[in-house]
């Protein structure tokens, strides 16, 4: 076997540019399948944070009957304790805070659009969400400014308002009586959430109880309570960690629903995916043209040694050892190709994983996608592993057709090929 | 006939078909060589000397008739065997020596033992470094094809053919390449080889200096053994 080795790697060798041209056609399939995987991940995993800190949160608090009406946001079906549900969470050290989500219509007094609104506690929301933090223009909610909102710019603008103007929100009342009122606009949230952007209207939970004229209730009016988990390396981890902390809430809160981001970003994580399957059919497609490479260069090889096979079946090789002799340039052939694959791969990851891609300007085609800022790439050794052996097999597979054919000549032939 | 000779071919037939044609490249040979024969096989292009070559080497197997090599019936034995037979018996010098171009001048000597895998490494070195000093090339153990002259490489070839101490050597124009100086110097090496150690020769030529060394000429024509003359 070491000298079929030597012969083998000589051989790749001997024939640097056929070896070089394989192995770049291997290298740049393989890089591109790591570099696609890592923006891939690295775009899940900033859609899902993103939703997570502007929208859904790591982890919802529901009751069982609001989950099931929820396109209806039922105010009567809203947490019978909320605050005793958020010192459960406080005990396992998870922060979090109520929202109070209603539907209500928004108007400049001429035109009105209707809006998702969430009644929130100005002082715990920022610990849950980013939204405080990402304004545009104007404050935050605060007990200095009251009856005032915070409202999405795109919202914003399509109304023609600005911070600082008024708004009229009206509302169906729990008890199912249209009331409205008059706020200030405290400020403009500018988030890589479009959802919050187009329809985000947000009032302090005291404001939103009076609107909707909510009843007095042990710990406090609110449909949900959101929660942050710890940052996980990946996505992946992110979705394991939260199932797991659900689980171990949802003993400790009976009665409740207990939704993580795995669950509330659930319609976005099937298109994901999706998307897995297509770069898996990208590699796919270049690994096959990098195949036709391979075959291509051993049969040359086969082609200008056939003397060489000769003299090597009359020294005794059977056609096995010529079959596997050709069967390990290929190897060898994938071997440079994988490794350089990798190697460039991992250099690509490395810096999306450190430096990210800004999507400045690309806001117009990313549309409705929760994608905003710098890009950053996920670190995914299963990915290069994957690209390693799936450059090997191929490689394998593609040089057992020439090895094939080498072990089926005959030596007399071979000794008289000219 | 001898069927106790190193080489026993009895009534040996070989036919090849091209489309509806029959050509009958060995027309019933019978041939003995005894061990330690230094034997050409002459004729004229086309009468059948690569083929009588090639399945004396084992490289081709005959139509019809029955070969014995060394006690043993080869006809009935399947590719694998005949592989092993010819790895382990038989070593084959070419016209146009057919080194391995990768390989170093050591390595193509150890060739047929790493194929063989018979010898450790230590006796492995040990009979390679002998055929290559025998051969006149040490010092160049570490040199490529490449970088050697024609008589040089077919000097590996010899002895590569030899470092396996095979039971015969064949030999298929091994002149032919060369200039008739290094071809003198080729066969007298092989002349000496076989003297010293014994080994049987067979060659097919053309060339008159190598048909002077040789101690038992056959002379083949339409595939059938015409002449046996020995000196």
């Amino acid at each position: 076997m070491g000298t079929l080795w030597k012969i083998a790697l000589r051989n790749t060798l001997r024939h640097k540019r056929r070896t070089i041209i394989t192995a770049v056609v291997m290298m740049a399939g393989i890089s591109v399948f790591i570099l696609f995987d890592s923006v891939i991940s690295g775009m899940d995993r900033m859609a899902v944070d993103n939703m997570s800190d502007y929208s859904l949160s790591s982890l919802k608090i529901r009751t069982p009957a609001y989950v099931d009406d929820l396109a209806a946001t039922p105010l009567d079906k809203s947490l019978p304790d909320a605050a005793a549900a958020l010192s459960v969470l406080g005990n396992e050290g998870i922060a979090a805070t109520p929202r109070l989500r209603f539907v209500a219509l928004v108007s400049n007094y001429s035109d009105q659009i209707p809006v998702i609104a969430d009644g929130v506690d100005p002082a715990s929301d920022p610990k849950v969400f980013k939204v405080a933090s990402s304004l545009a223009s104007g404050t935050w909610l605060g007990s200095s400014a009251p009856k005032s909102v915070v409202m999405g710019a795109v919202l914003a603008k399509e109304l023609g308002l600005k911070a600082g103007d008024s708004v009229l929100v009206s509302v169906q009342t729990v008890d199912d009586v249209t009331n409205a009122d008059e706020y200030l606009i405290a400020g403009l949230a500018q988030t890589p959430d479009p959802t919050v952007n187009e329809a985000g209207l947000f009032m302090s939970l005291d404001d939103a109880r009076a609107l909707v004229v909510a009843p007095s209730r042990p710990g406090g009016f609110a449909t949900e309570l959101d929660a942050a988990l710890p940052r996980a390396p990946n996505l992946n981890s992110a979705l394991a960690q939260g199932e797991r902390v659900a689980t171990s809430l949802r003993a400790s809160l009976p009665g409740l629903r207990v939704d993580p981001i795995g669950y509330l970003a659930q319609s976005y994580l099937s298109v994901r995916n999706a998307k897995s399957k297509y770069s898996f059919v990208l590699i796919l497609i270049v690994l096959f043209i990098a195949g036709v490479g391979i075959v291509n260069t051993i049969l040359m090889s086969v082609y200008s040694r056939i003397r060489e096979i000769g003299v090597l079946r009359a020294y005794g090789m059977t056609p096995r050892d010529i079959s596997r002799l050709f069967t390990l340039e290929g190897l060898a052939l994938g071997l440079f190709g994988s490794v350089l694959g990798v190697a460039l791969g991992a250099l690509f990851d490395l810096f999306m994983v450190l430096k990210g891609f800004s999507l400045e300007g690309y806001s117009s085609i990313m549309g409705a996608l929760p994608l905003g800022g710098v890009i950053y790439g996920e670190w995914n050794p299963g990915t290069m592993a994957f690209g390693f052996v799936f450059g090997m097999v191929v490689a394998l597979v593609a040089a057992r057709i020439p090895a094939r054919r080498a072990a089926k000549l005959e030596p007399t032939a071979a000794l008289r090929f000219q | 006939m001898d069927s106790m000779a190193a080489l026993h071919l009895e009534n040996v037939t070989k036919v090849y078909r091209k489309g509806d044609n029959e050509v009958r490249a060995l027309d019933g040979v019978d041939l003995d060589i005894e061990a330690g024969e230094f034997l050409t096989v002459v004729g004229p292009s086309g009468s059948g000397k690569t083929t009588l070559l090639n399945i004396l080497g084992c490289l081709d197997s005959p139509t019809e008739g029955r070969m014995v090599y060394d006690g043993q019936e080869l006809r009935s034995l399947g590719e694998k065997s005949l592989s092993a037979y010819r790895r382990d018996r038989i070593s084959f010098v070419f016209q146009s020596y057919n080194l391995i171009p990768v390989l170093t001048v050591r390595e193509n000597v150890e060739l047929p033992l790493l194929i063989e895998r018979k010898v450790g490494e230590a006796e492995l070195r040990a009979r390679s470094a002998e055929m290559i000093a025998a051969v006149g090339l040490a010092g160049k153990e570490g040199r490529f094809p490449r970088e050697l002259s024609g008589g040089q490489e077919q000097r590996v070839a010899i002895a590569r053919a030899l470092v396996k101490r095979p039971l015969v050597v064949l030999a298929d124009e091994p002149s032919a390449n060369l200039d008739s100086r290094t071809a003198e110097e080729i066969v007298e090496l092989m002349r000496k080889i076989n003297a010293e150690r014994g080994t049987t020769f067979v060659f097919s030529t053309h060339d008159r200096l190598v048909m002077e060394h040789a101690r038992r000429i056959v002379t083949i024509r339409d595939g059938r053994v015409t002449g046996d003359e020995r000196k």
